[in-house]
């Protein structure tokens, strides 16, 4: 349903995106998870229309993005990362404002609206001005006027950024109804919480490019059975280079001054040992152990946390 | 069509949902309007053309001579050039006059009659209101006229007047012979009078030319100052109600949903046509409201329509052109707002709208003329003010068109440049 290959987009010297290639079968959710700044909202503005690829190809429902762009338009529903509602209209006006533009219109436009109200749970707010809503009221608008003309594709870009839990919650129950009703979805996210719970299928992006792909399943077992160790303080960085290296079934993930983040394997006594030789190498303040997670693949792949 | 009509009810709906927007577009000229009107006050106008003072009449003698003079200050032609508003109470007027609720006042003093009837002057006291210039020269003026005839005319019934005071002085009715003696007395000062009123012989008939091209517009038949301001008051509201739109517009912007809009299956025309046909209506609109209320509650006649209807719809064009130019090309809402005003206001100022460029220095005039508002207040004066034809303000109209067409064009291309940018 929506199919990208070898994807790339510069801006003057910067490589947004560096050849990036996926596809989603319909009805998937299938998750984009990187930091800001990875080219996540570069490749779905890319998929989305909004700008265009400097080479390679994207489609959406068969429909090529760059030279039958209004027909993948039509497939496709686009919920920004931002609420983008008109304020002085109220829940039902805004949602007949999105399908008129889908070119819904009358009694199904209007059925249509009354269904998605009860949907987002604003059926008894729907007369009021949106700028009256709460942040998780508005959030869930902003996700149906998405879903108004039925998409086959919805782009789901960071739908869940600044809101309460309990909004959170909502929302991500509604993108796997949409998913379970056959859209296919691609949400982007940097919470690896959320990418965990709803994506089949998940890639990992960083720099432009994609770094991991697979279901959740595939890319834990990229990580091994191996814990996550992190080590704050202060390092001399060859001295605890060598330290590492001498530890069996340990790797290093990323090694600065202030900061050594390593994969270790379960058992054995290599933990002990790098405590020991931390104390000739530096001063470690801080260690913190992690089971294996995707979290763990991701400083693994990219060498930083996520919320960096 | 359907999405260009679609983004537009949208709109109007979105206006009609928050209506002190509009209204607070149309309460700023409207107010700057009122004030500019209040500051030429409420003039009555008189069969002449000519506006019409009030004399405040302060009578402290309340005899039957200083009744009768009263009379004779409200008939005509003293009537044409001030109406009598009389006071019971002596210390009113200073306070109708701090008001500026009239002209001026005229004090009768007590032994007004008295003085009369014994030959003896009678010092009346004219008190002009210091706010005003012209009413109280007129009125001034008219008293004057109106005095130097009393005077001749008592002068010429002096012999009579003699007779009234000394019958005056004896007890009881006056007898038939007195009487008699008393009306043939006033009868040869009254025709001692009229040969002076032989005057009247030299009938000065005043022959003012018809309407045509090229003259004052005129309220009646006089000069209708005001009208020289509305066309300014108008043009600057245009181009307030499109910063408006363009100033919400921009929000929209700011938030997304031209990004969004960009996602969903409408072209960037459509998106752009509908917001700018959205601005225009909105101008021609407060236009016609504005023009409207001038005629009705300003009394400003409307001369040559077609000059000033395609004016109105070239200077439209030319503000929704410019903000549309201005809004797409700046980064921020604060440097919009902030370039927006300042354009709108230099622009107004240089171009004739807050006061006419007639009366500009004659080496500005050209240059203040070649200007968008320029050229859209010149021909709207000369239409309004000066009733000039289309064949006659048709440099002005066509420059104004230009004007016109091509800031809309430069500002569509802008803004589509902005929107494809989002």
């Amino acid at each position: 349903m929506i199919e990208v290959l070898d994807l790339r987009k510069t801006y003057g010297d910067v490589q947004a995106l560096d050849g990036v290639s996926f596809a989603v079968p319909e009805g998937a959710v299938y998750g984009l998870l990187g930091p800001n700044g990875a080219g996540k909202s570069t490749a779905i503005s890319i998929l989305a229309g909004l700008v265009k690829a400097t080479s390679g190809r994207a489609s959406i429902a068969g429909h090529d993005v760059a030279t039958d762009a209004m027909a993948a338009k039509q497939a496709l529903g686009f919920v920004p990362q931002d609420v983008v509602l008109y304020d002085e209209l109220n829940a039902a006006e805004n949602l007949e404002f999105f399908g008129g533009l889908y070119g819904l219109r009358g009694a199904a436009l209007r059925t249509r609206v009354a269904e998605l109200l009860v949907e987002i749970d604003l059926g008894d707010n729907a007369k009021r001005a949106v700028e009256t809503y709460s942040g998780g009221m508005k959030r869930r608008l902003n996700l149906a006027c998405g879903l108004v003309h039925r998409p086959k594709v919805l782009l789901l870009d960071e739908p869940t950024v600044g809101i309460d839990p309990q909004a959170r919650l909502h929302i991500l129950e509604m993108v796997r109804r949409i998913a379970r009703e056959g859209t296919t979805v691609l949400y982007t996210t940097h919470y690896l919480q959320e990418a965990e719970e709803l994506c089949r299928r998940i890639a990992i992006i960083d720099h432009g490019r994609i770094l991991a792909e697979g279901t959740l399943e595939e890319l834990r077992a990229q990580v091994g059975e191996r814990d996550l160790v992190s080590l704050r303080g202060r390092f001399d960085v060859p001295a605890t280079r060598q330290l590492i290296e001498g530890l069996e079934g340990t790797e290093i993930l990323s090694i600065k001054e202030d900061e050594v983040q390593l994969a270790m394997r379960h058992g054995g006594d290599a933990f002990g040992r790098l405590v020991r030789g931390l104390g000739e190498c530096g001063e470690a303040r801080e260690i913190n152990i992690r089971q294996p997670s995707l979290e763990n693949l991701f400083i693994k792949l990219t060498g930083r946390e996520l919320r960096e | 069509m359907r999405l260009f009509l679609h983004l537009l009810r949208t709109d109007a709906r979105r206006l009609l949902k928050t209506p002190s927007v509009p209204l607070l577009w149309l309460a700023f000229p409207l107010a700057l309007s009122l004030i500019e009107y209040g500051a030429f006050g409420q003039v009555g106008r008189s069969a002449n053309g000519l506006p019409k003072g009030t004399l405040l009449l302060v009578d402290h003698d309340r005899t039957l001579l200083s009744g009768v003079f009263a009379q004779a200050l409200t008939r005509e032609p003293l009537s044409e050039f001030f109406e009598v508003v009389r006071l019971d109470t002596t210390n009113v007027f200073e306070k109708k006059l701090a008001n500026n609720d009239a002209s001026a006042a005229l004090l009768l003093p007590a032994g007004f009659q008295d003085s009369i009837l014994a030959g003896g002057r009678a010092g009346l006291t004219y008190v002009p209101n210091p706010r005003q210039q012209i009413r109280p020269a007129m009125i001034d003026a008219a008293l004057r006229t109106f005095l130097e005839i009393g005077n001749r005319f008592l002068h010429e019934a002096h012999d009579a007047m003699a007779l009234v005071r000394s019958q005056s002085q004896v007890a009881g009715a006056p007898n038939r012979a007195a009487v008699l003696s008393i009306s043939a007395a006033f009868y040869d000062a009254g025709q001692h009078f009229t040969k002076l009123g032989a005057l009247r012989s030299l009938d000065l008939k005043v022959q003012r030319p018809a309407p045509k091209p090229g003259q004052p517009a005129t309220a009646g038949d006089a000069v209708n100052f005001f009208a020289y301001f509305l066309p300014g008051l108008l043009l600057f509201s245009l181009l307030m109600v499109s910063q408006g739109f363009e100033r919400r517009a921009f929000a929209l912007r700011e938030r997304g949903l031209l990004r969004r809009l960009a996602a969903a299956p409408v072209g960037p025309g459509t998106v752009l046509a509908s917001q700018a046909v959205a601005a225009l209506i909105a101008a021609l609109t407060t236009g016609a409201v504005i023009l409207v209320l001038g005629a009705l509650l300003f009394k400003i006649p409307m001369h040559q329509p077609l000059v000033i209807g395609l004016t109105l719809v070239g200077f439209s064009l030319y503000a929704v052109g410019l903000m549309k130019m201005l809004y797409g090309a700046a980064k921020t809402k604060r440097s919009a707002e902030a370039l927006g005003s300042v354009v709108t206001l230099l622009s107004t100022l240089i171009g004739g709208g807050f006061a006419p460029i007639e009366i500009y220095a004659n080496s500005v005039r050209p240059f203040a003329a070649a200007t968008p508002v320029g050229c859209a207040s010149s021909s709207m004066v000369d239409a309004i003010v000066h009733n000039h034809s289309l064949a006659m303000t048709a440099p002005h109209v066509l420059g104004m068109w230009a004007w016109g067409i091509g800031f809309c064009v430069l500002g569509v291309a802008i803004s589509w440049r902005t929107h494809a940018r989002h």
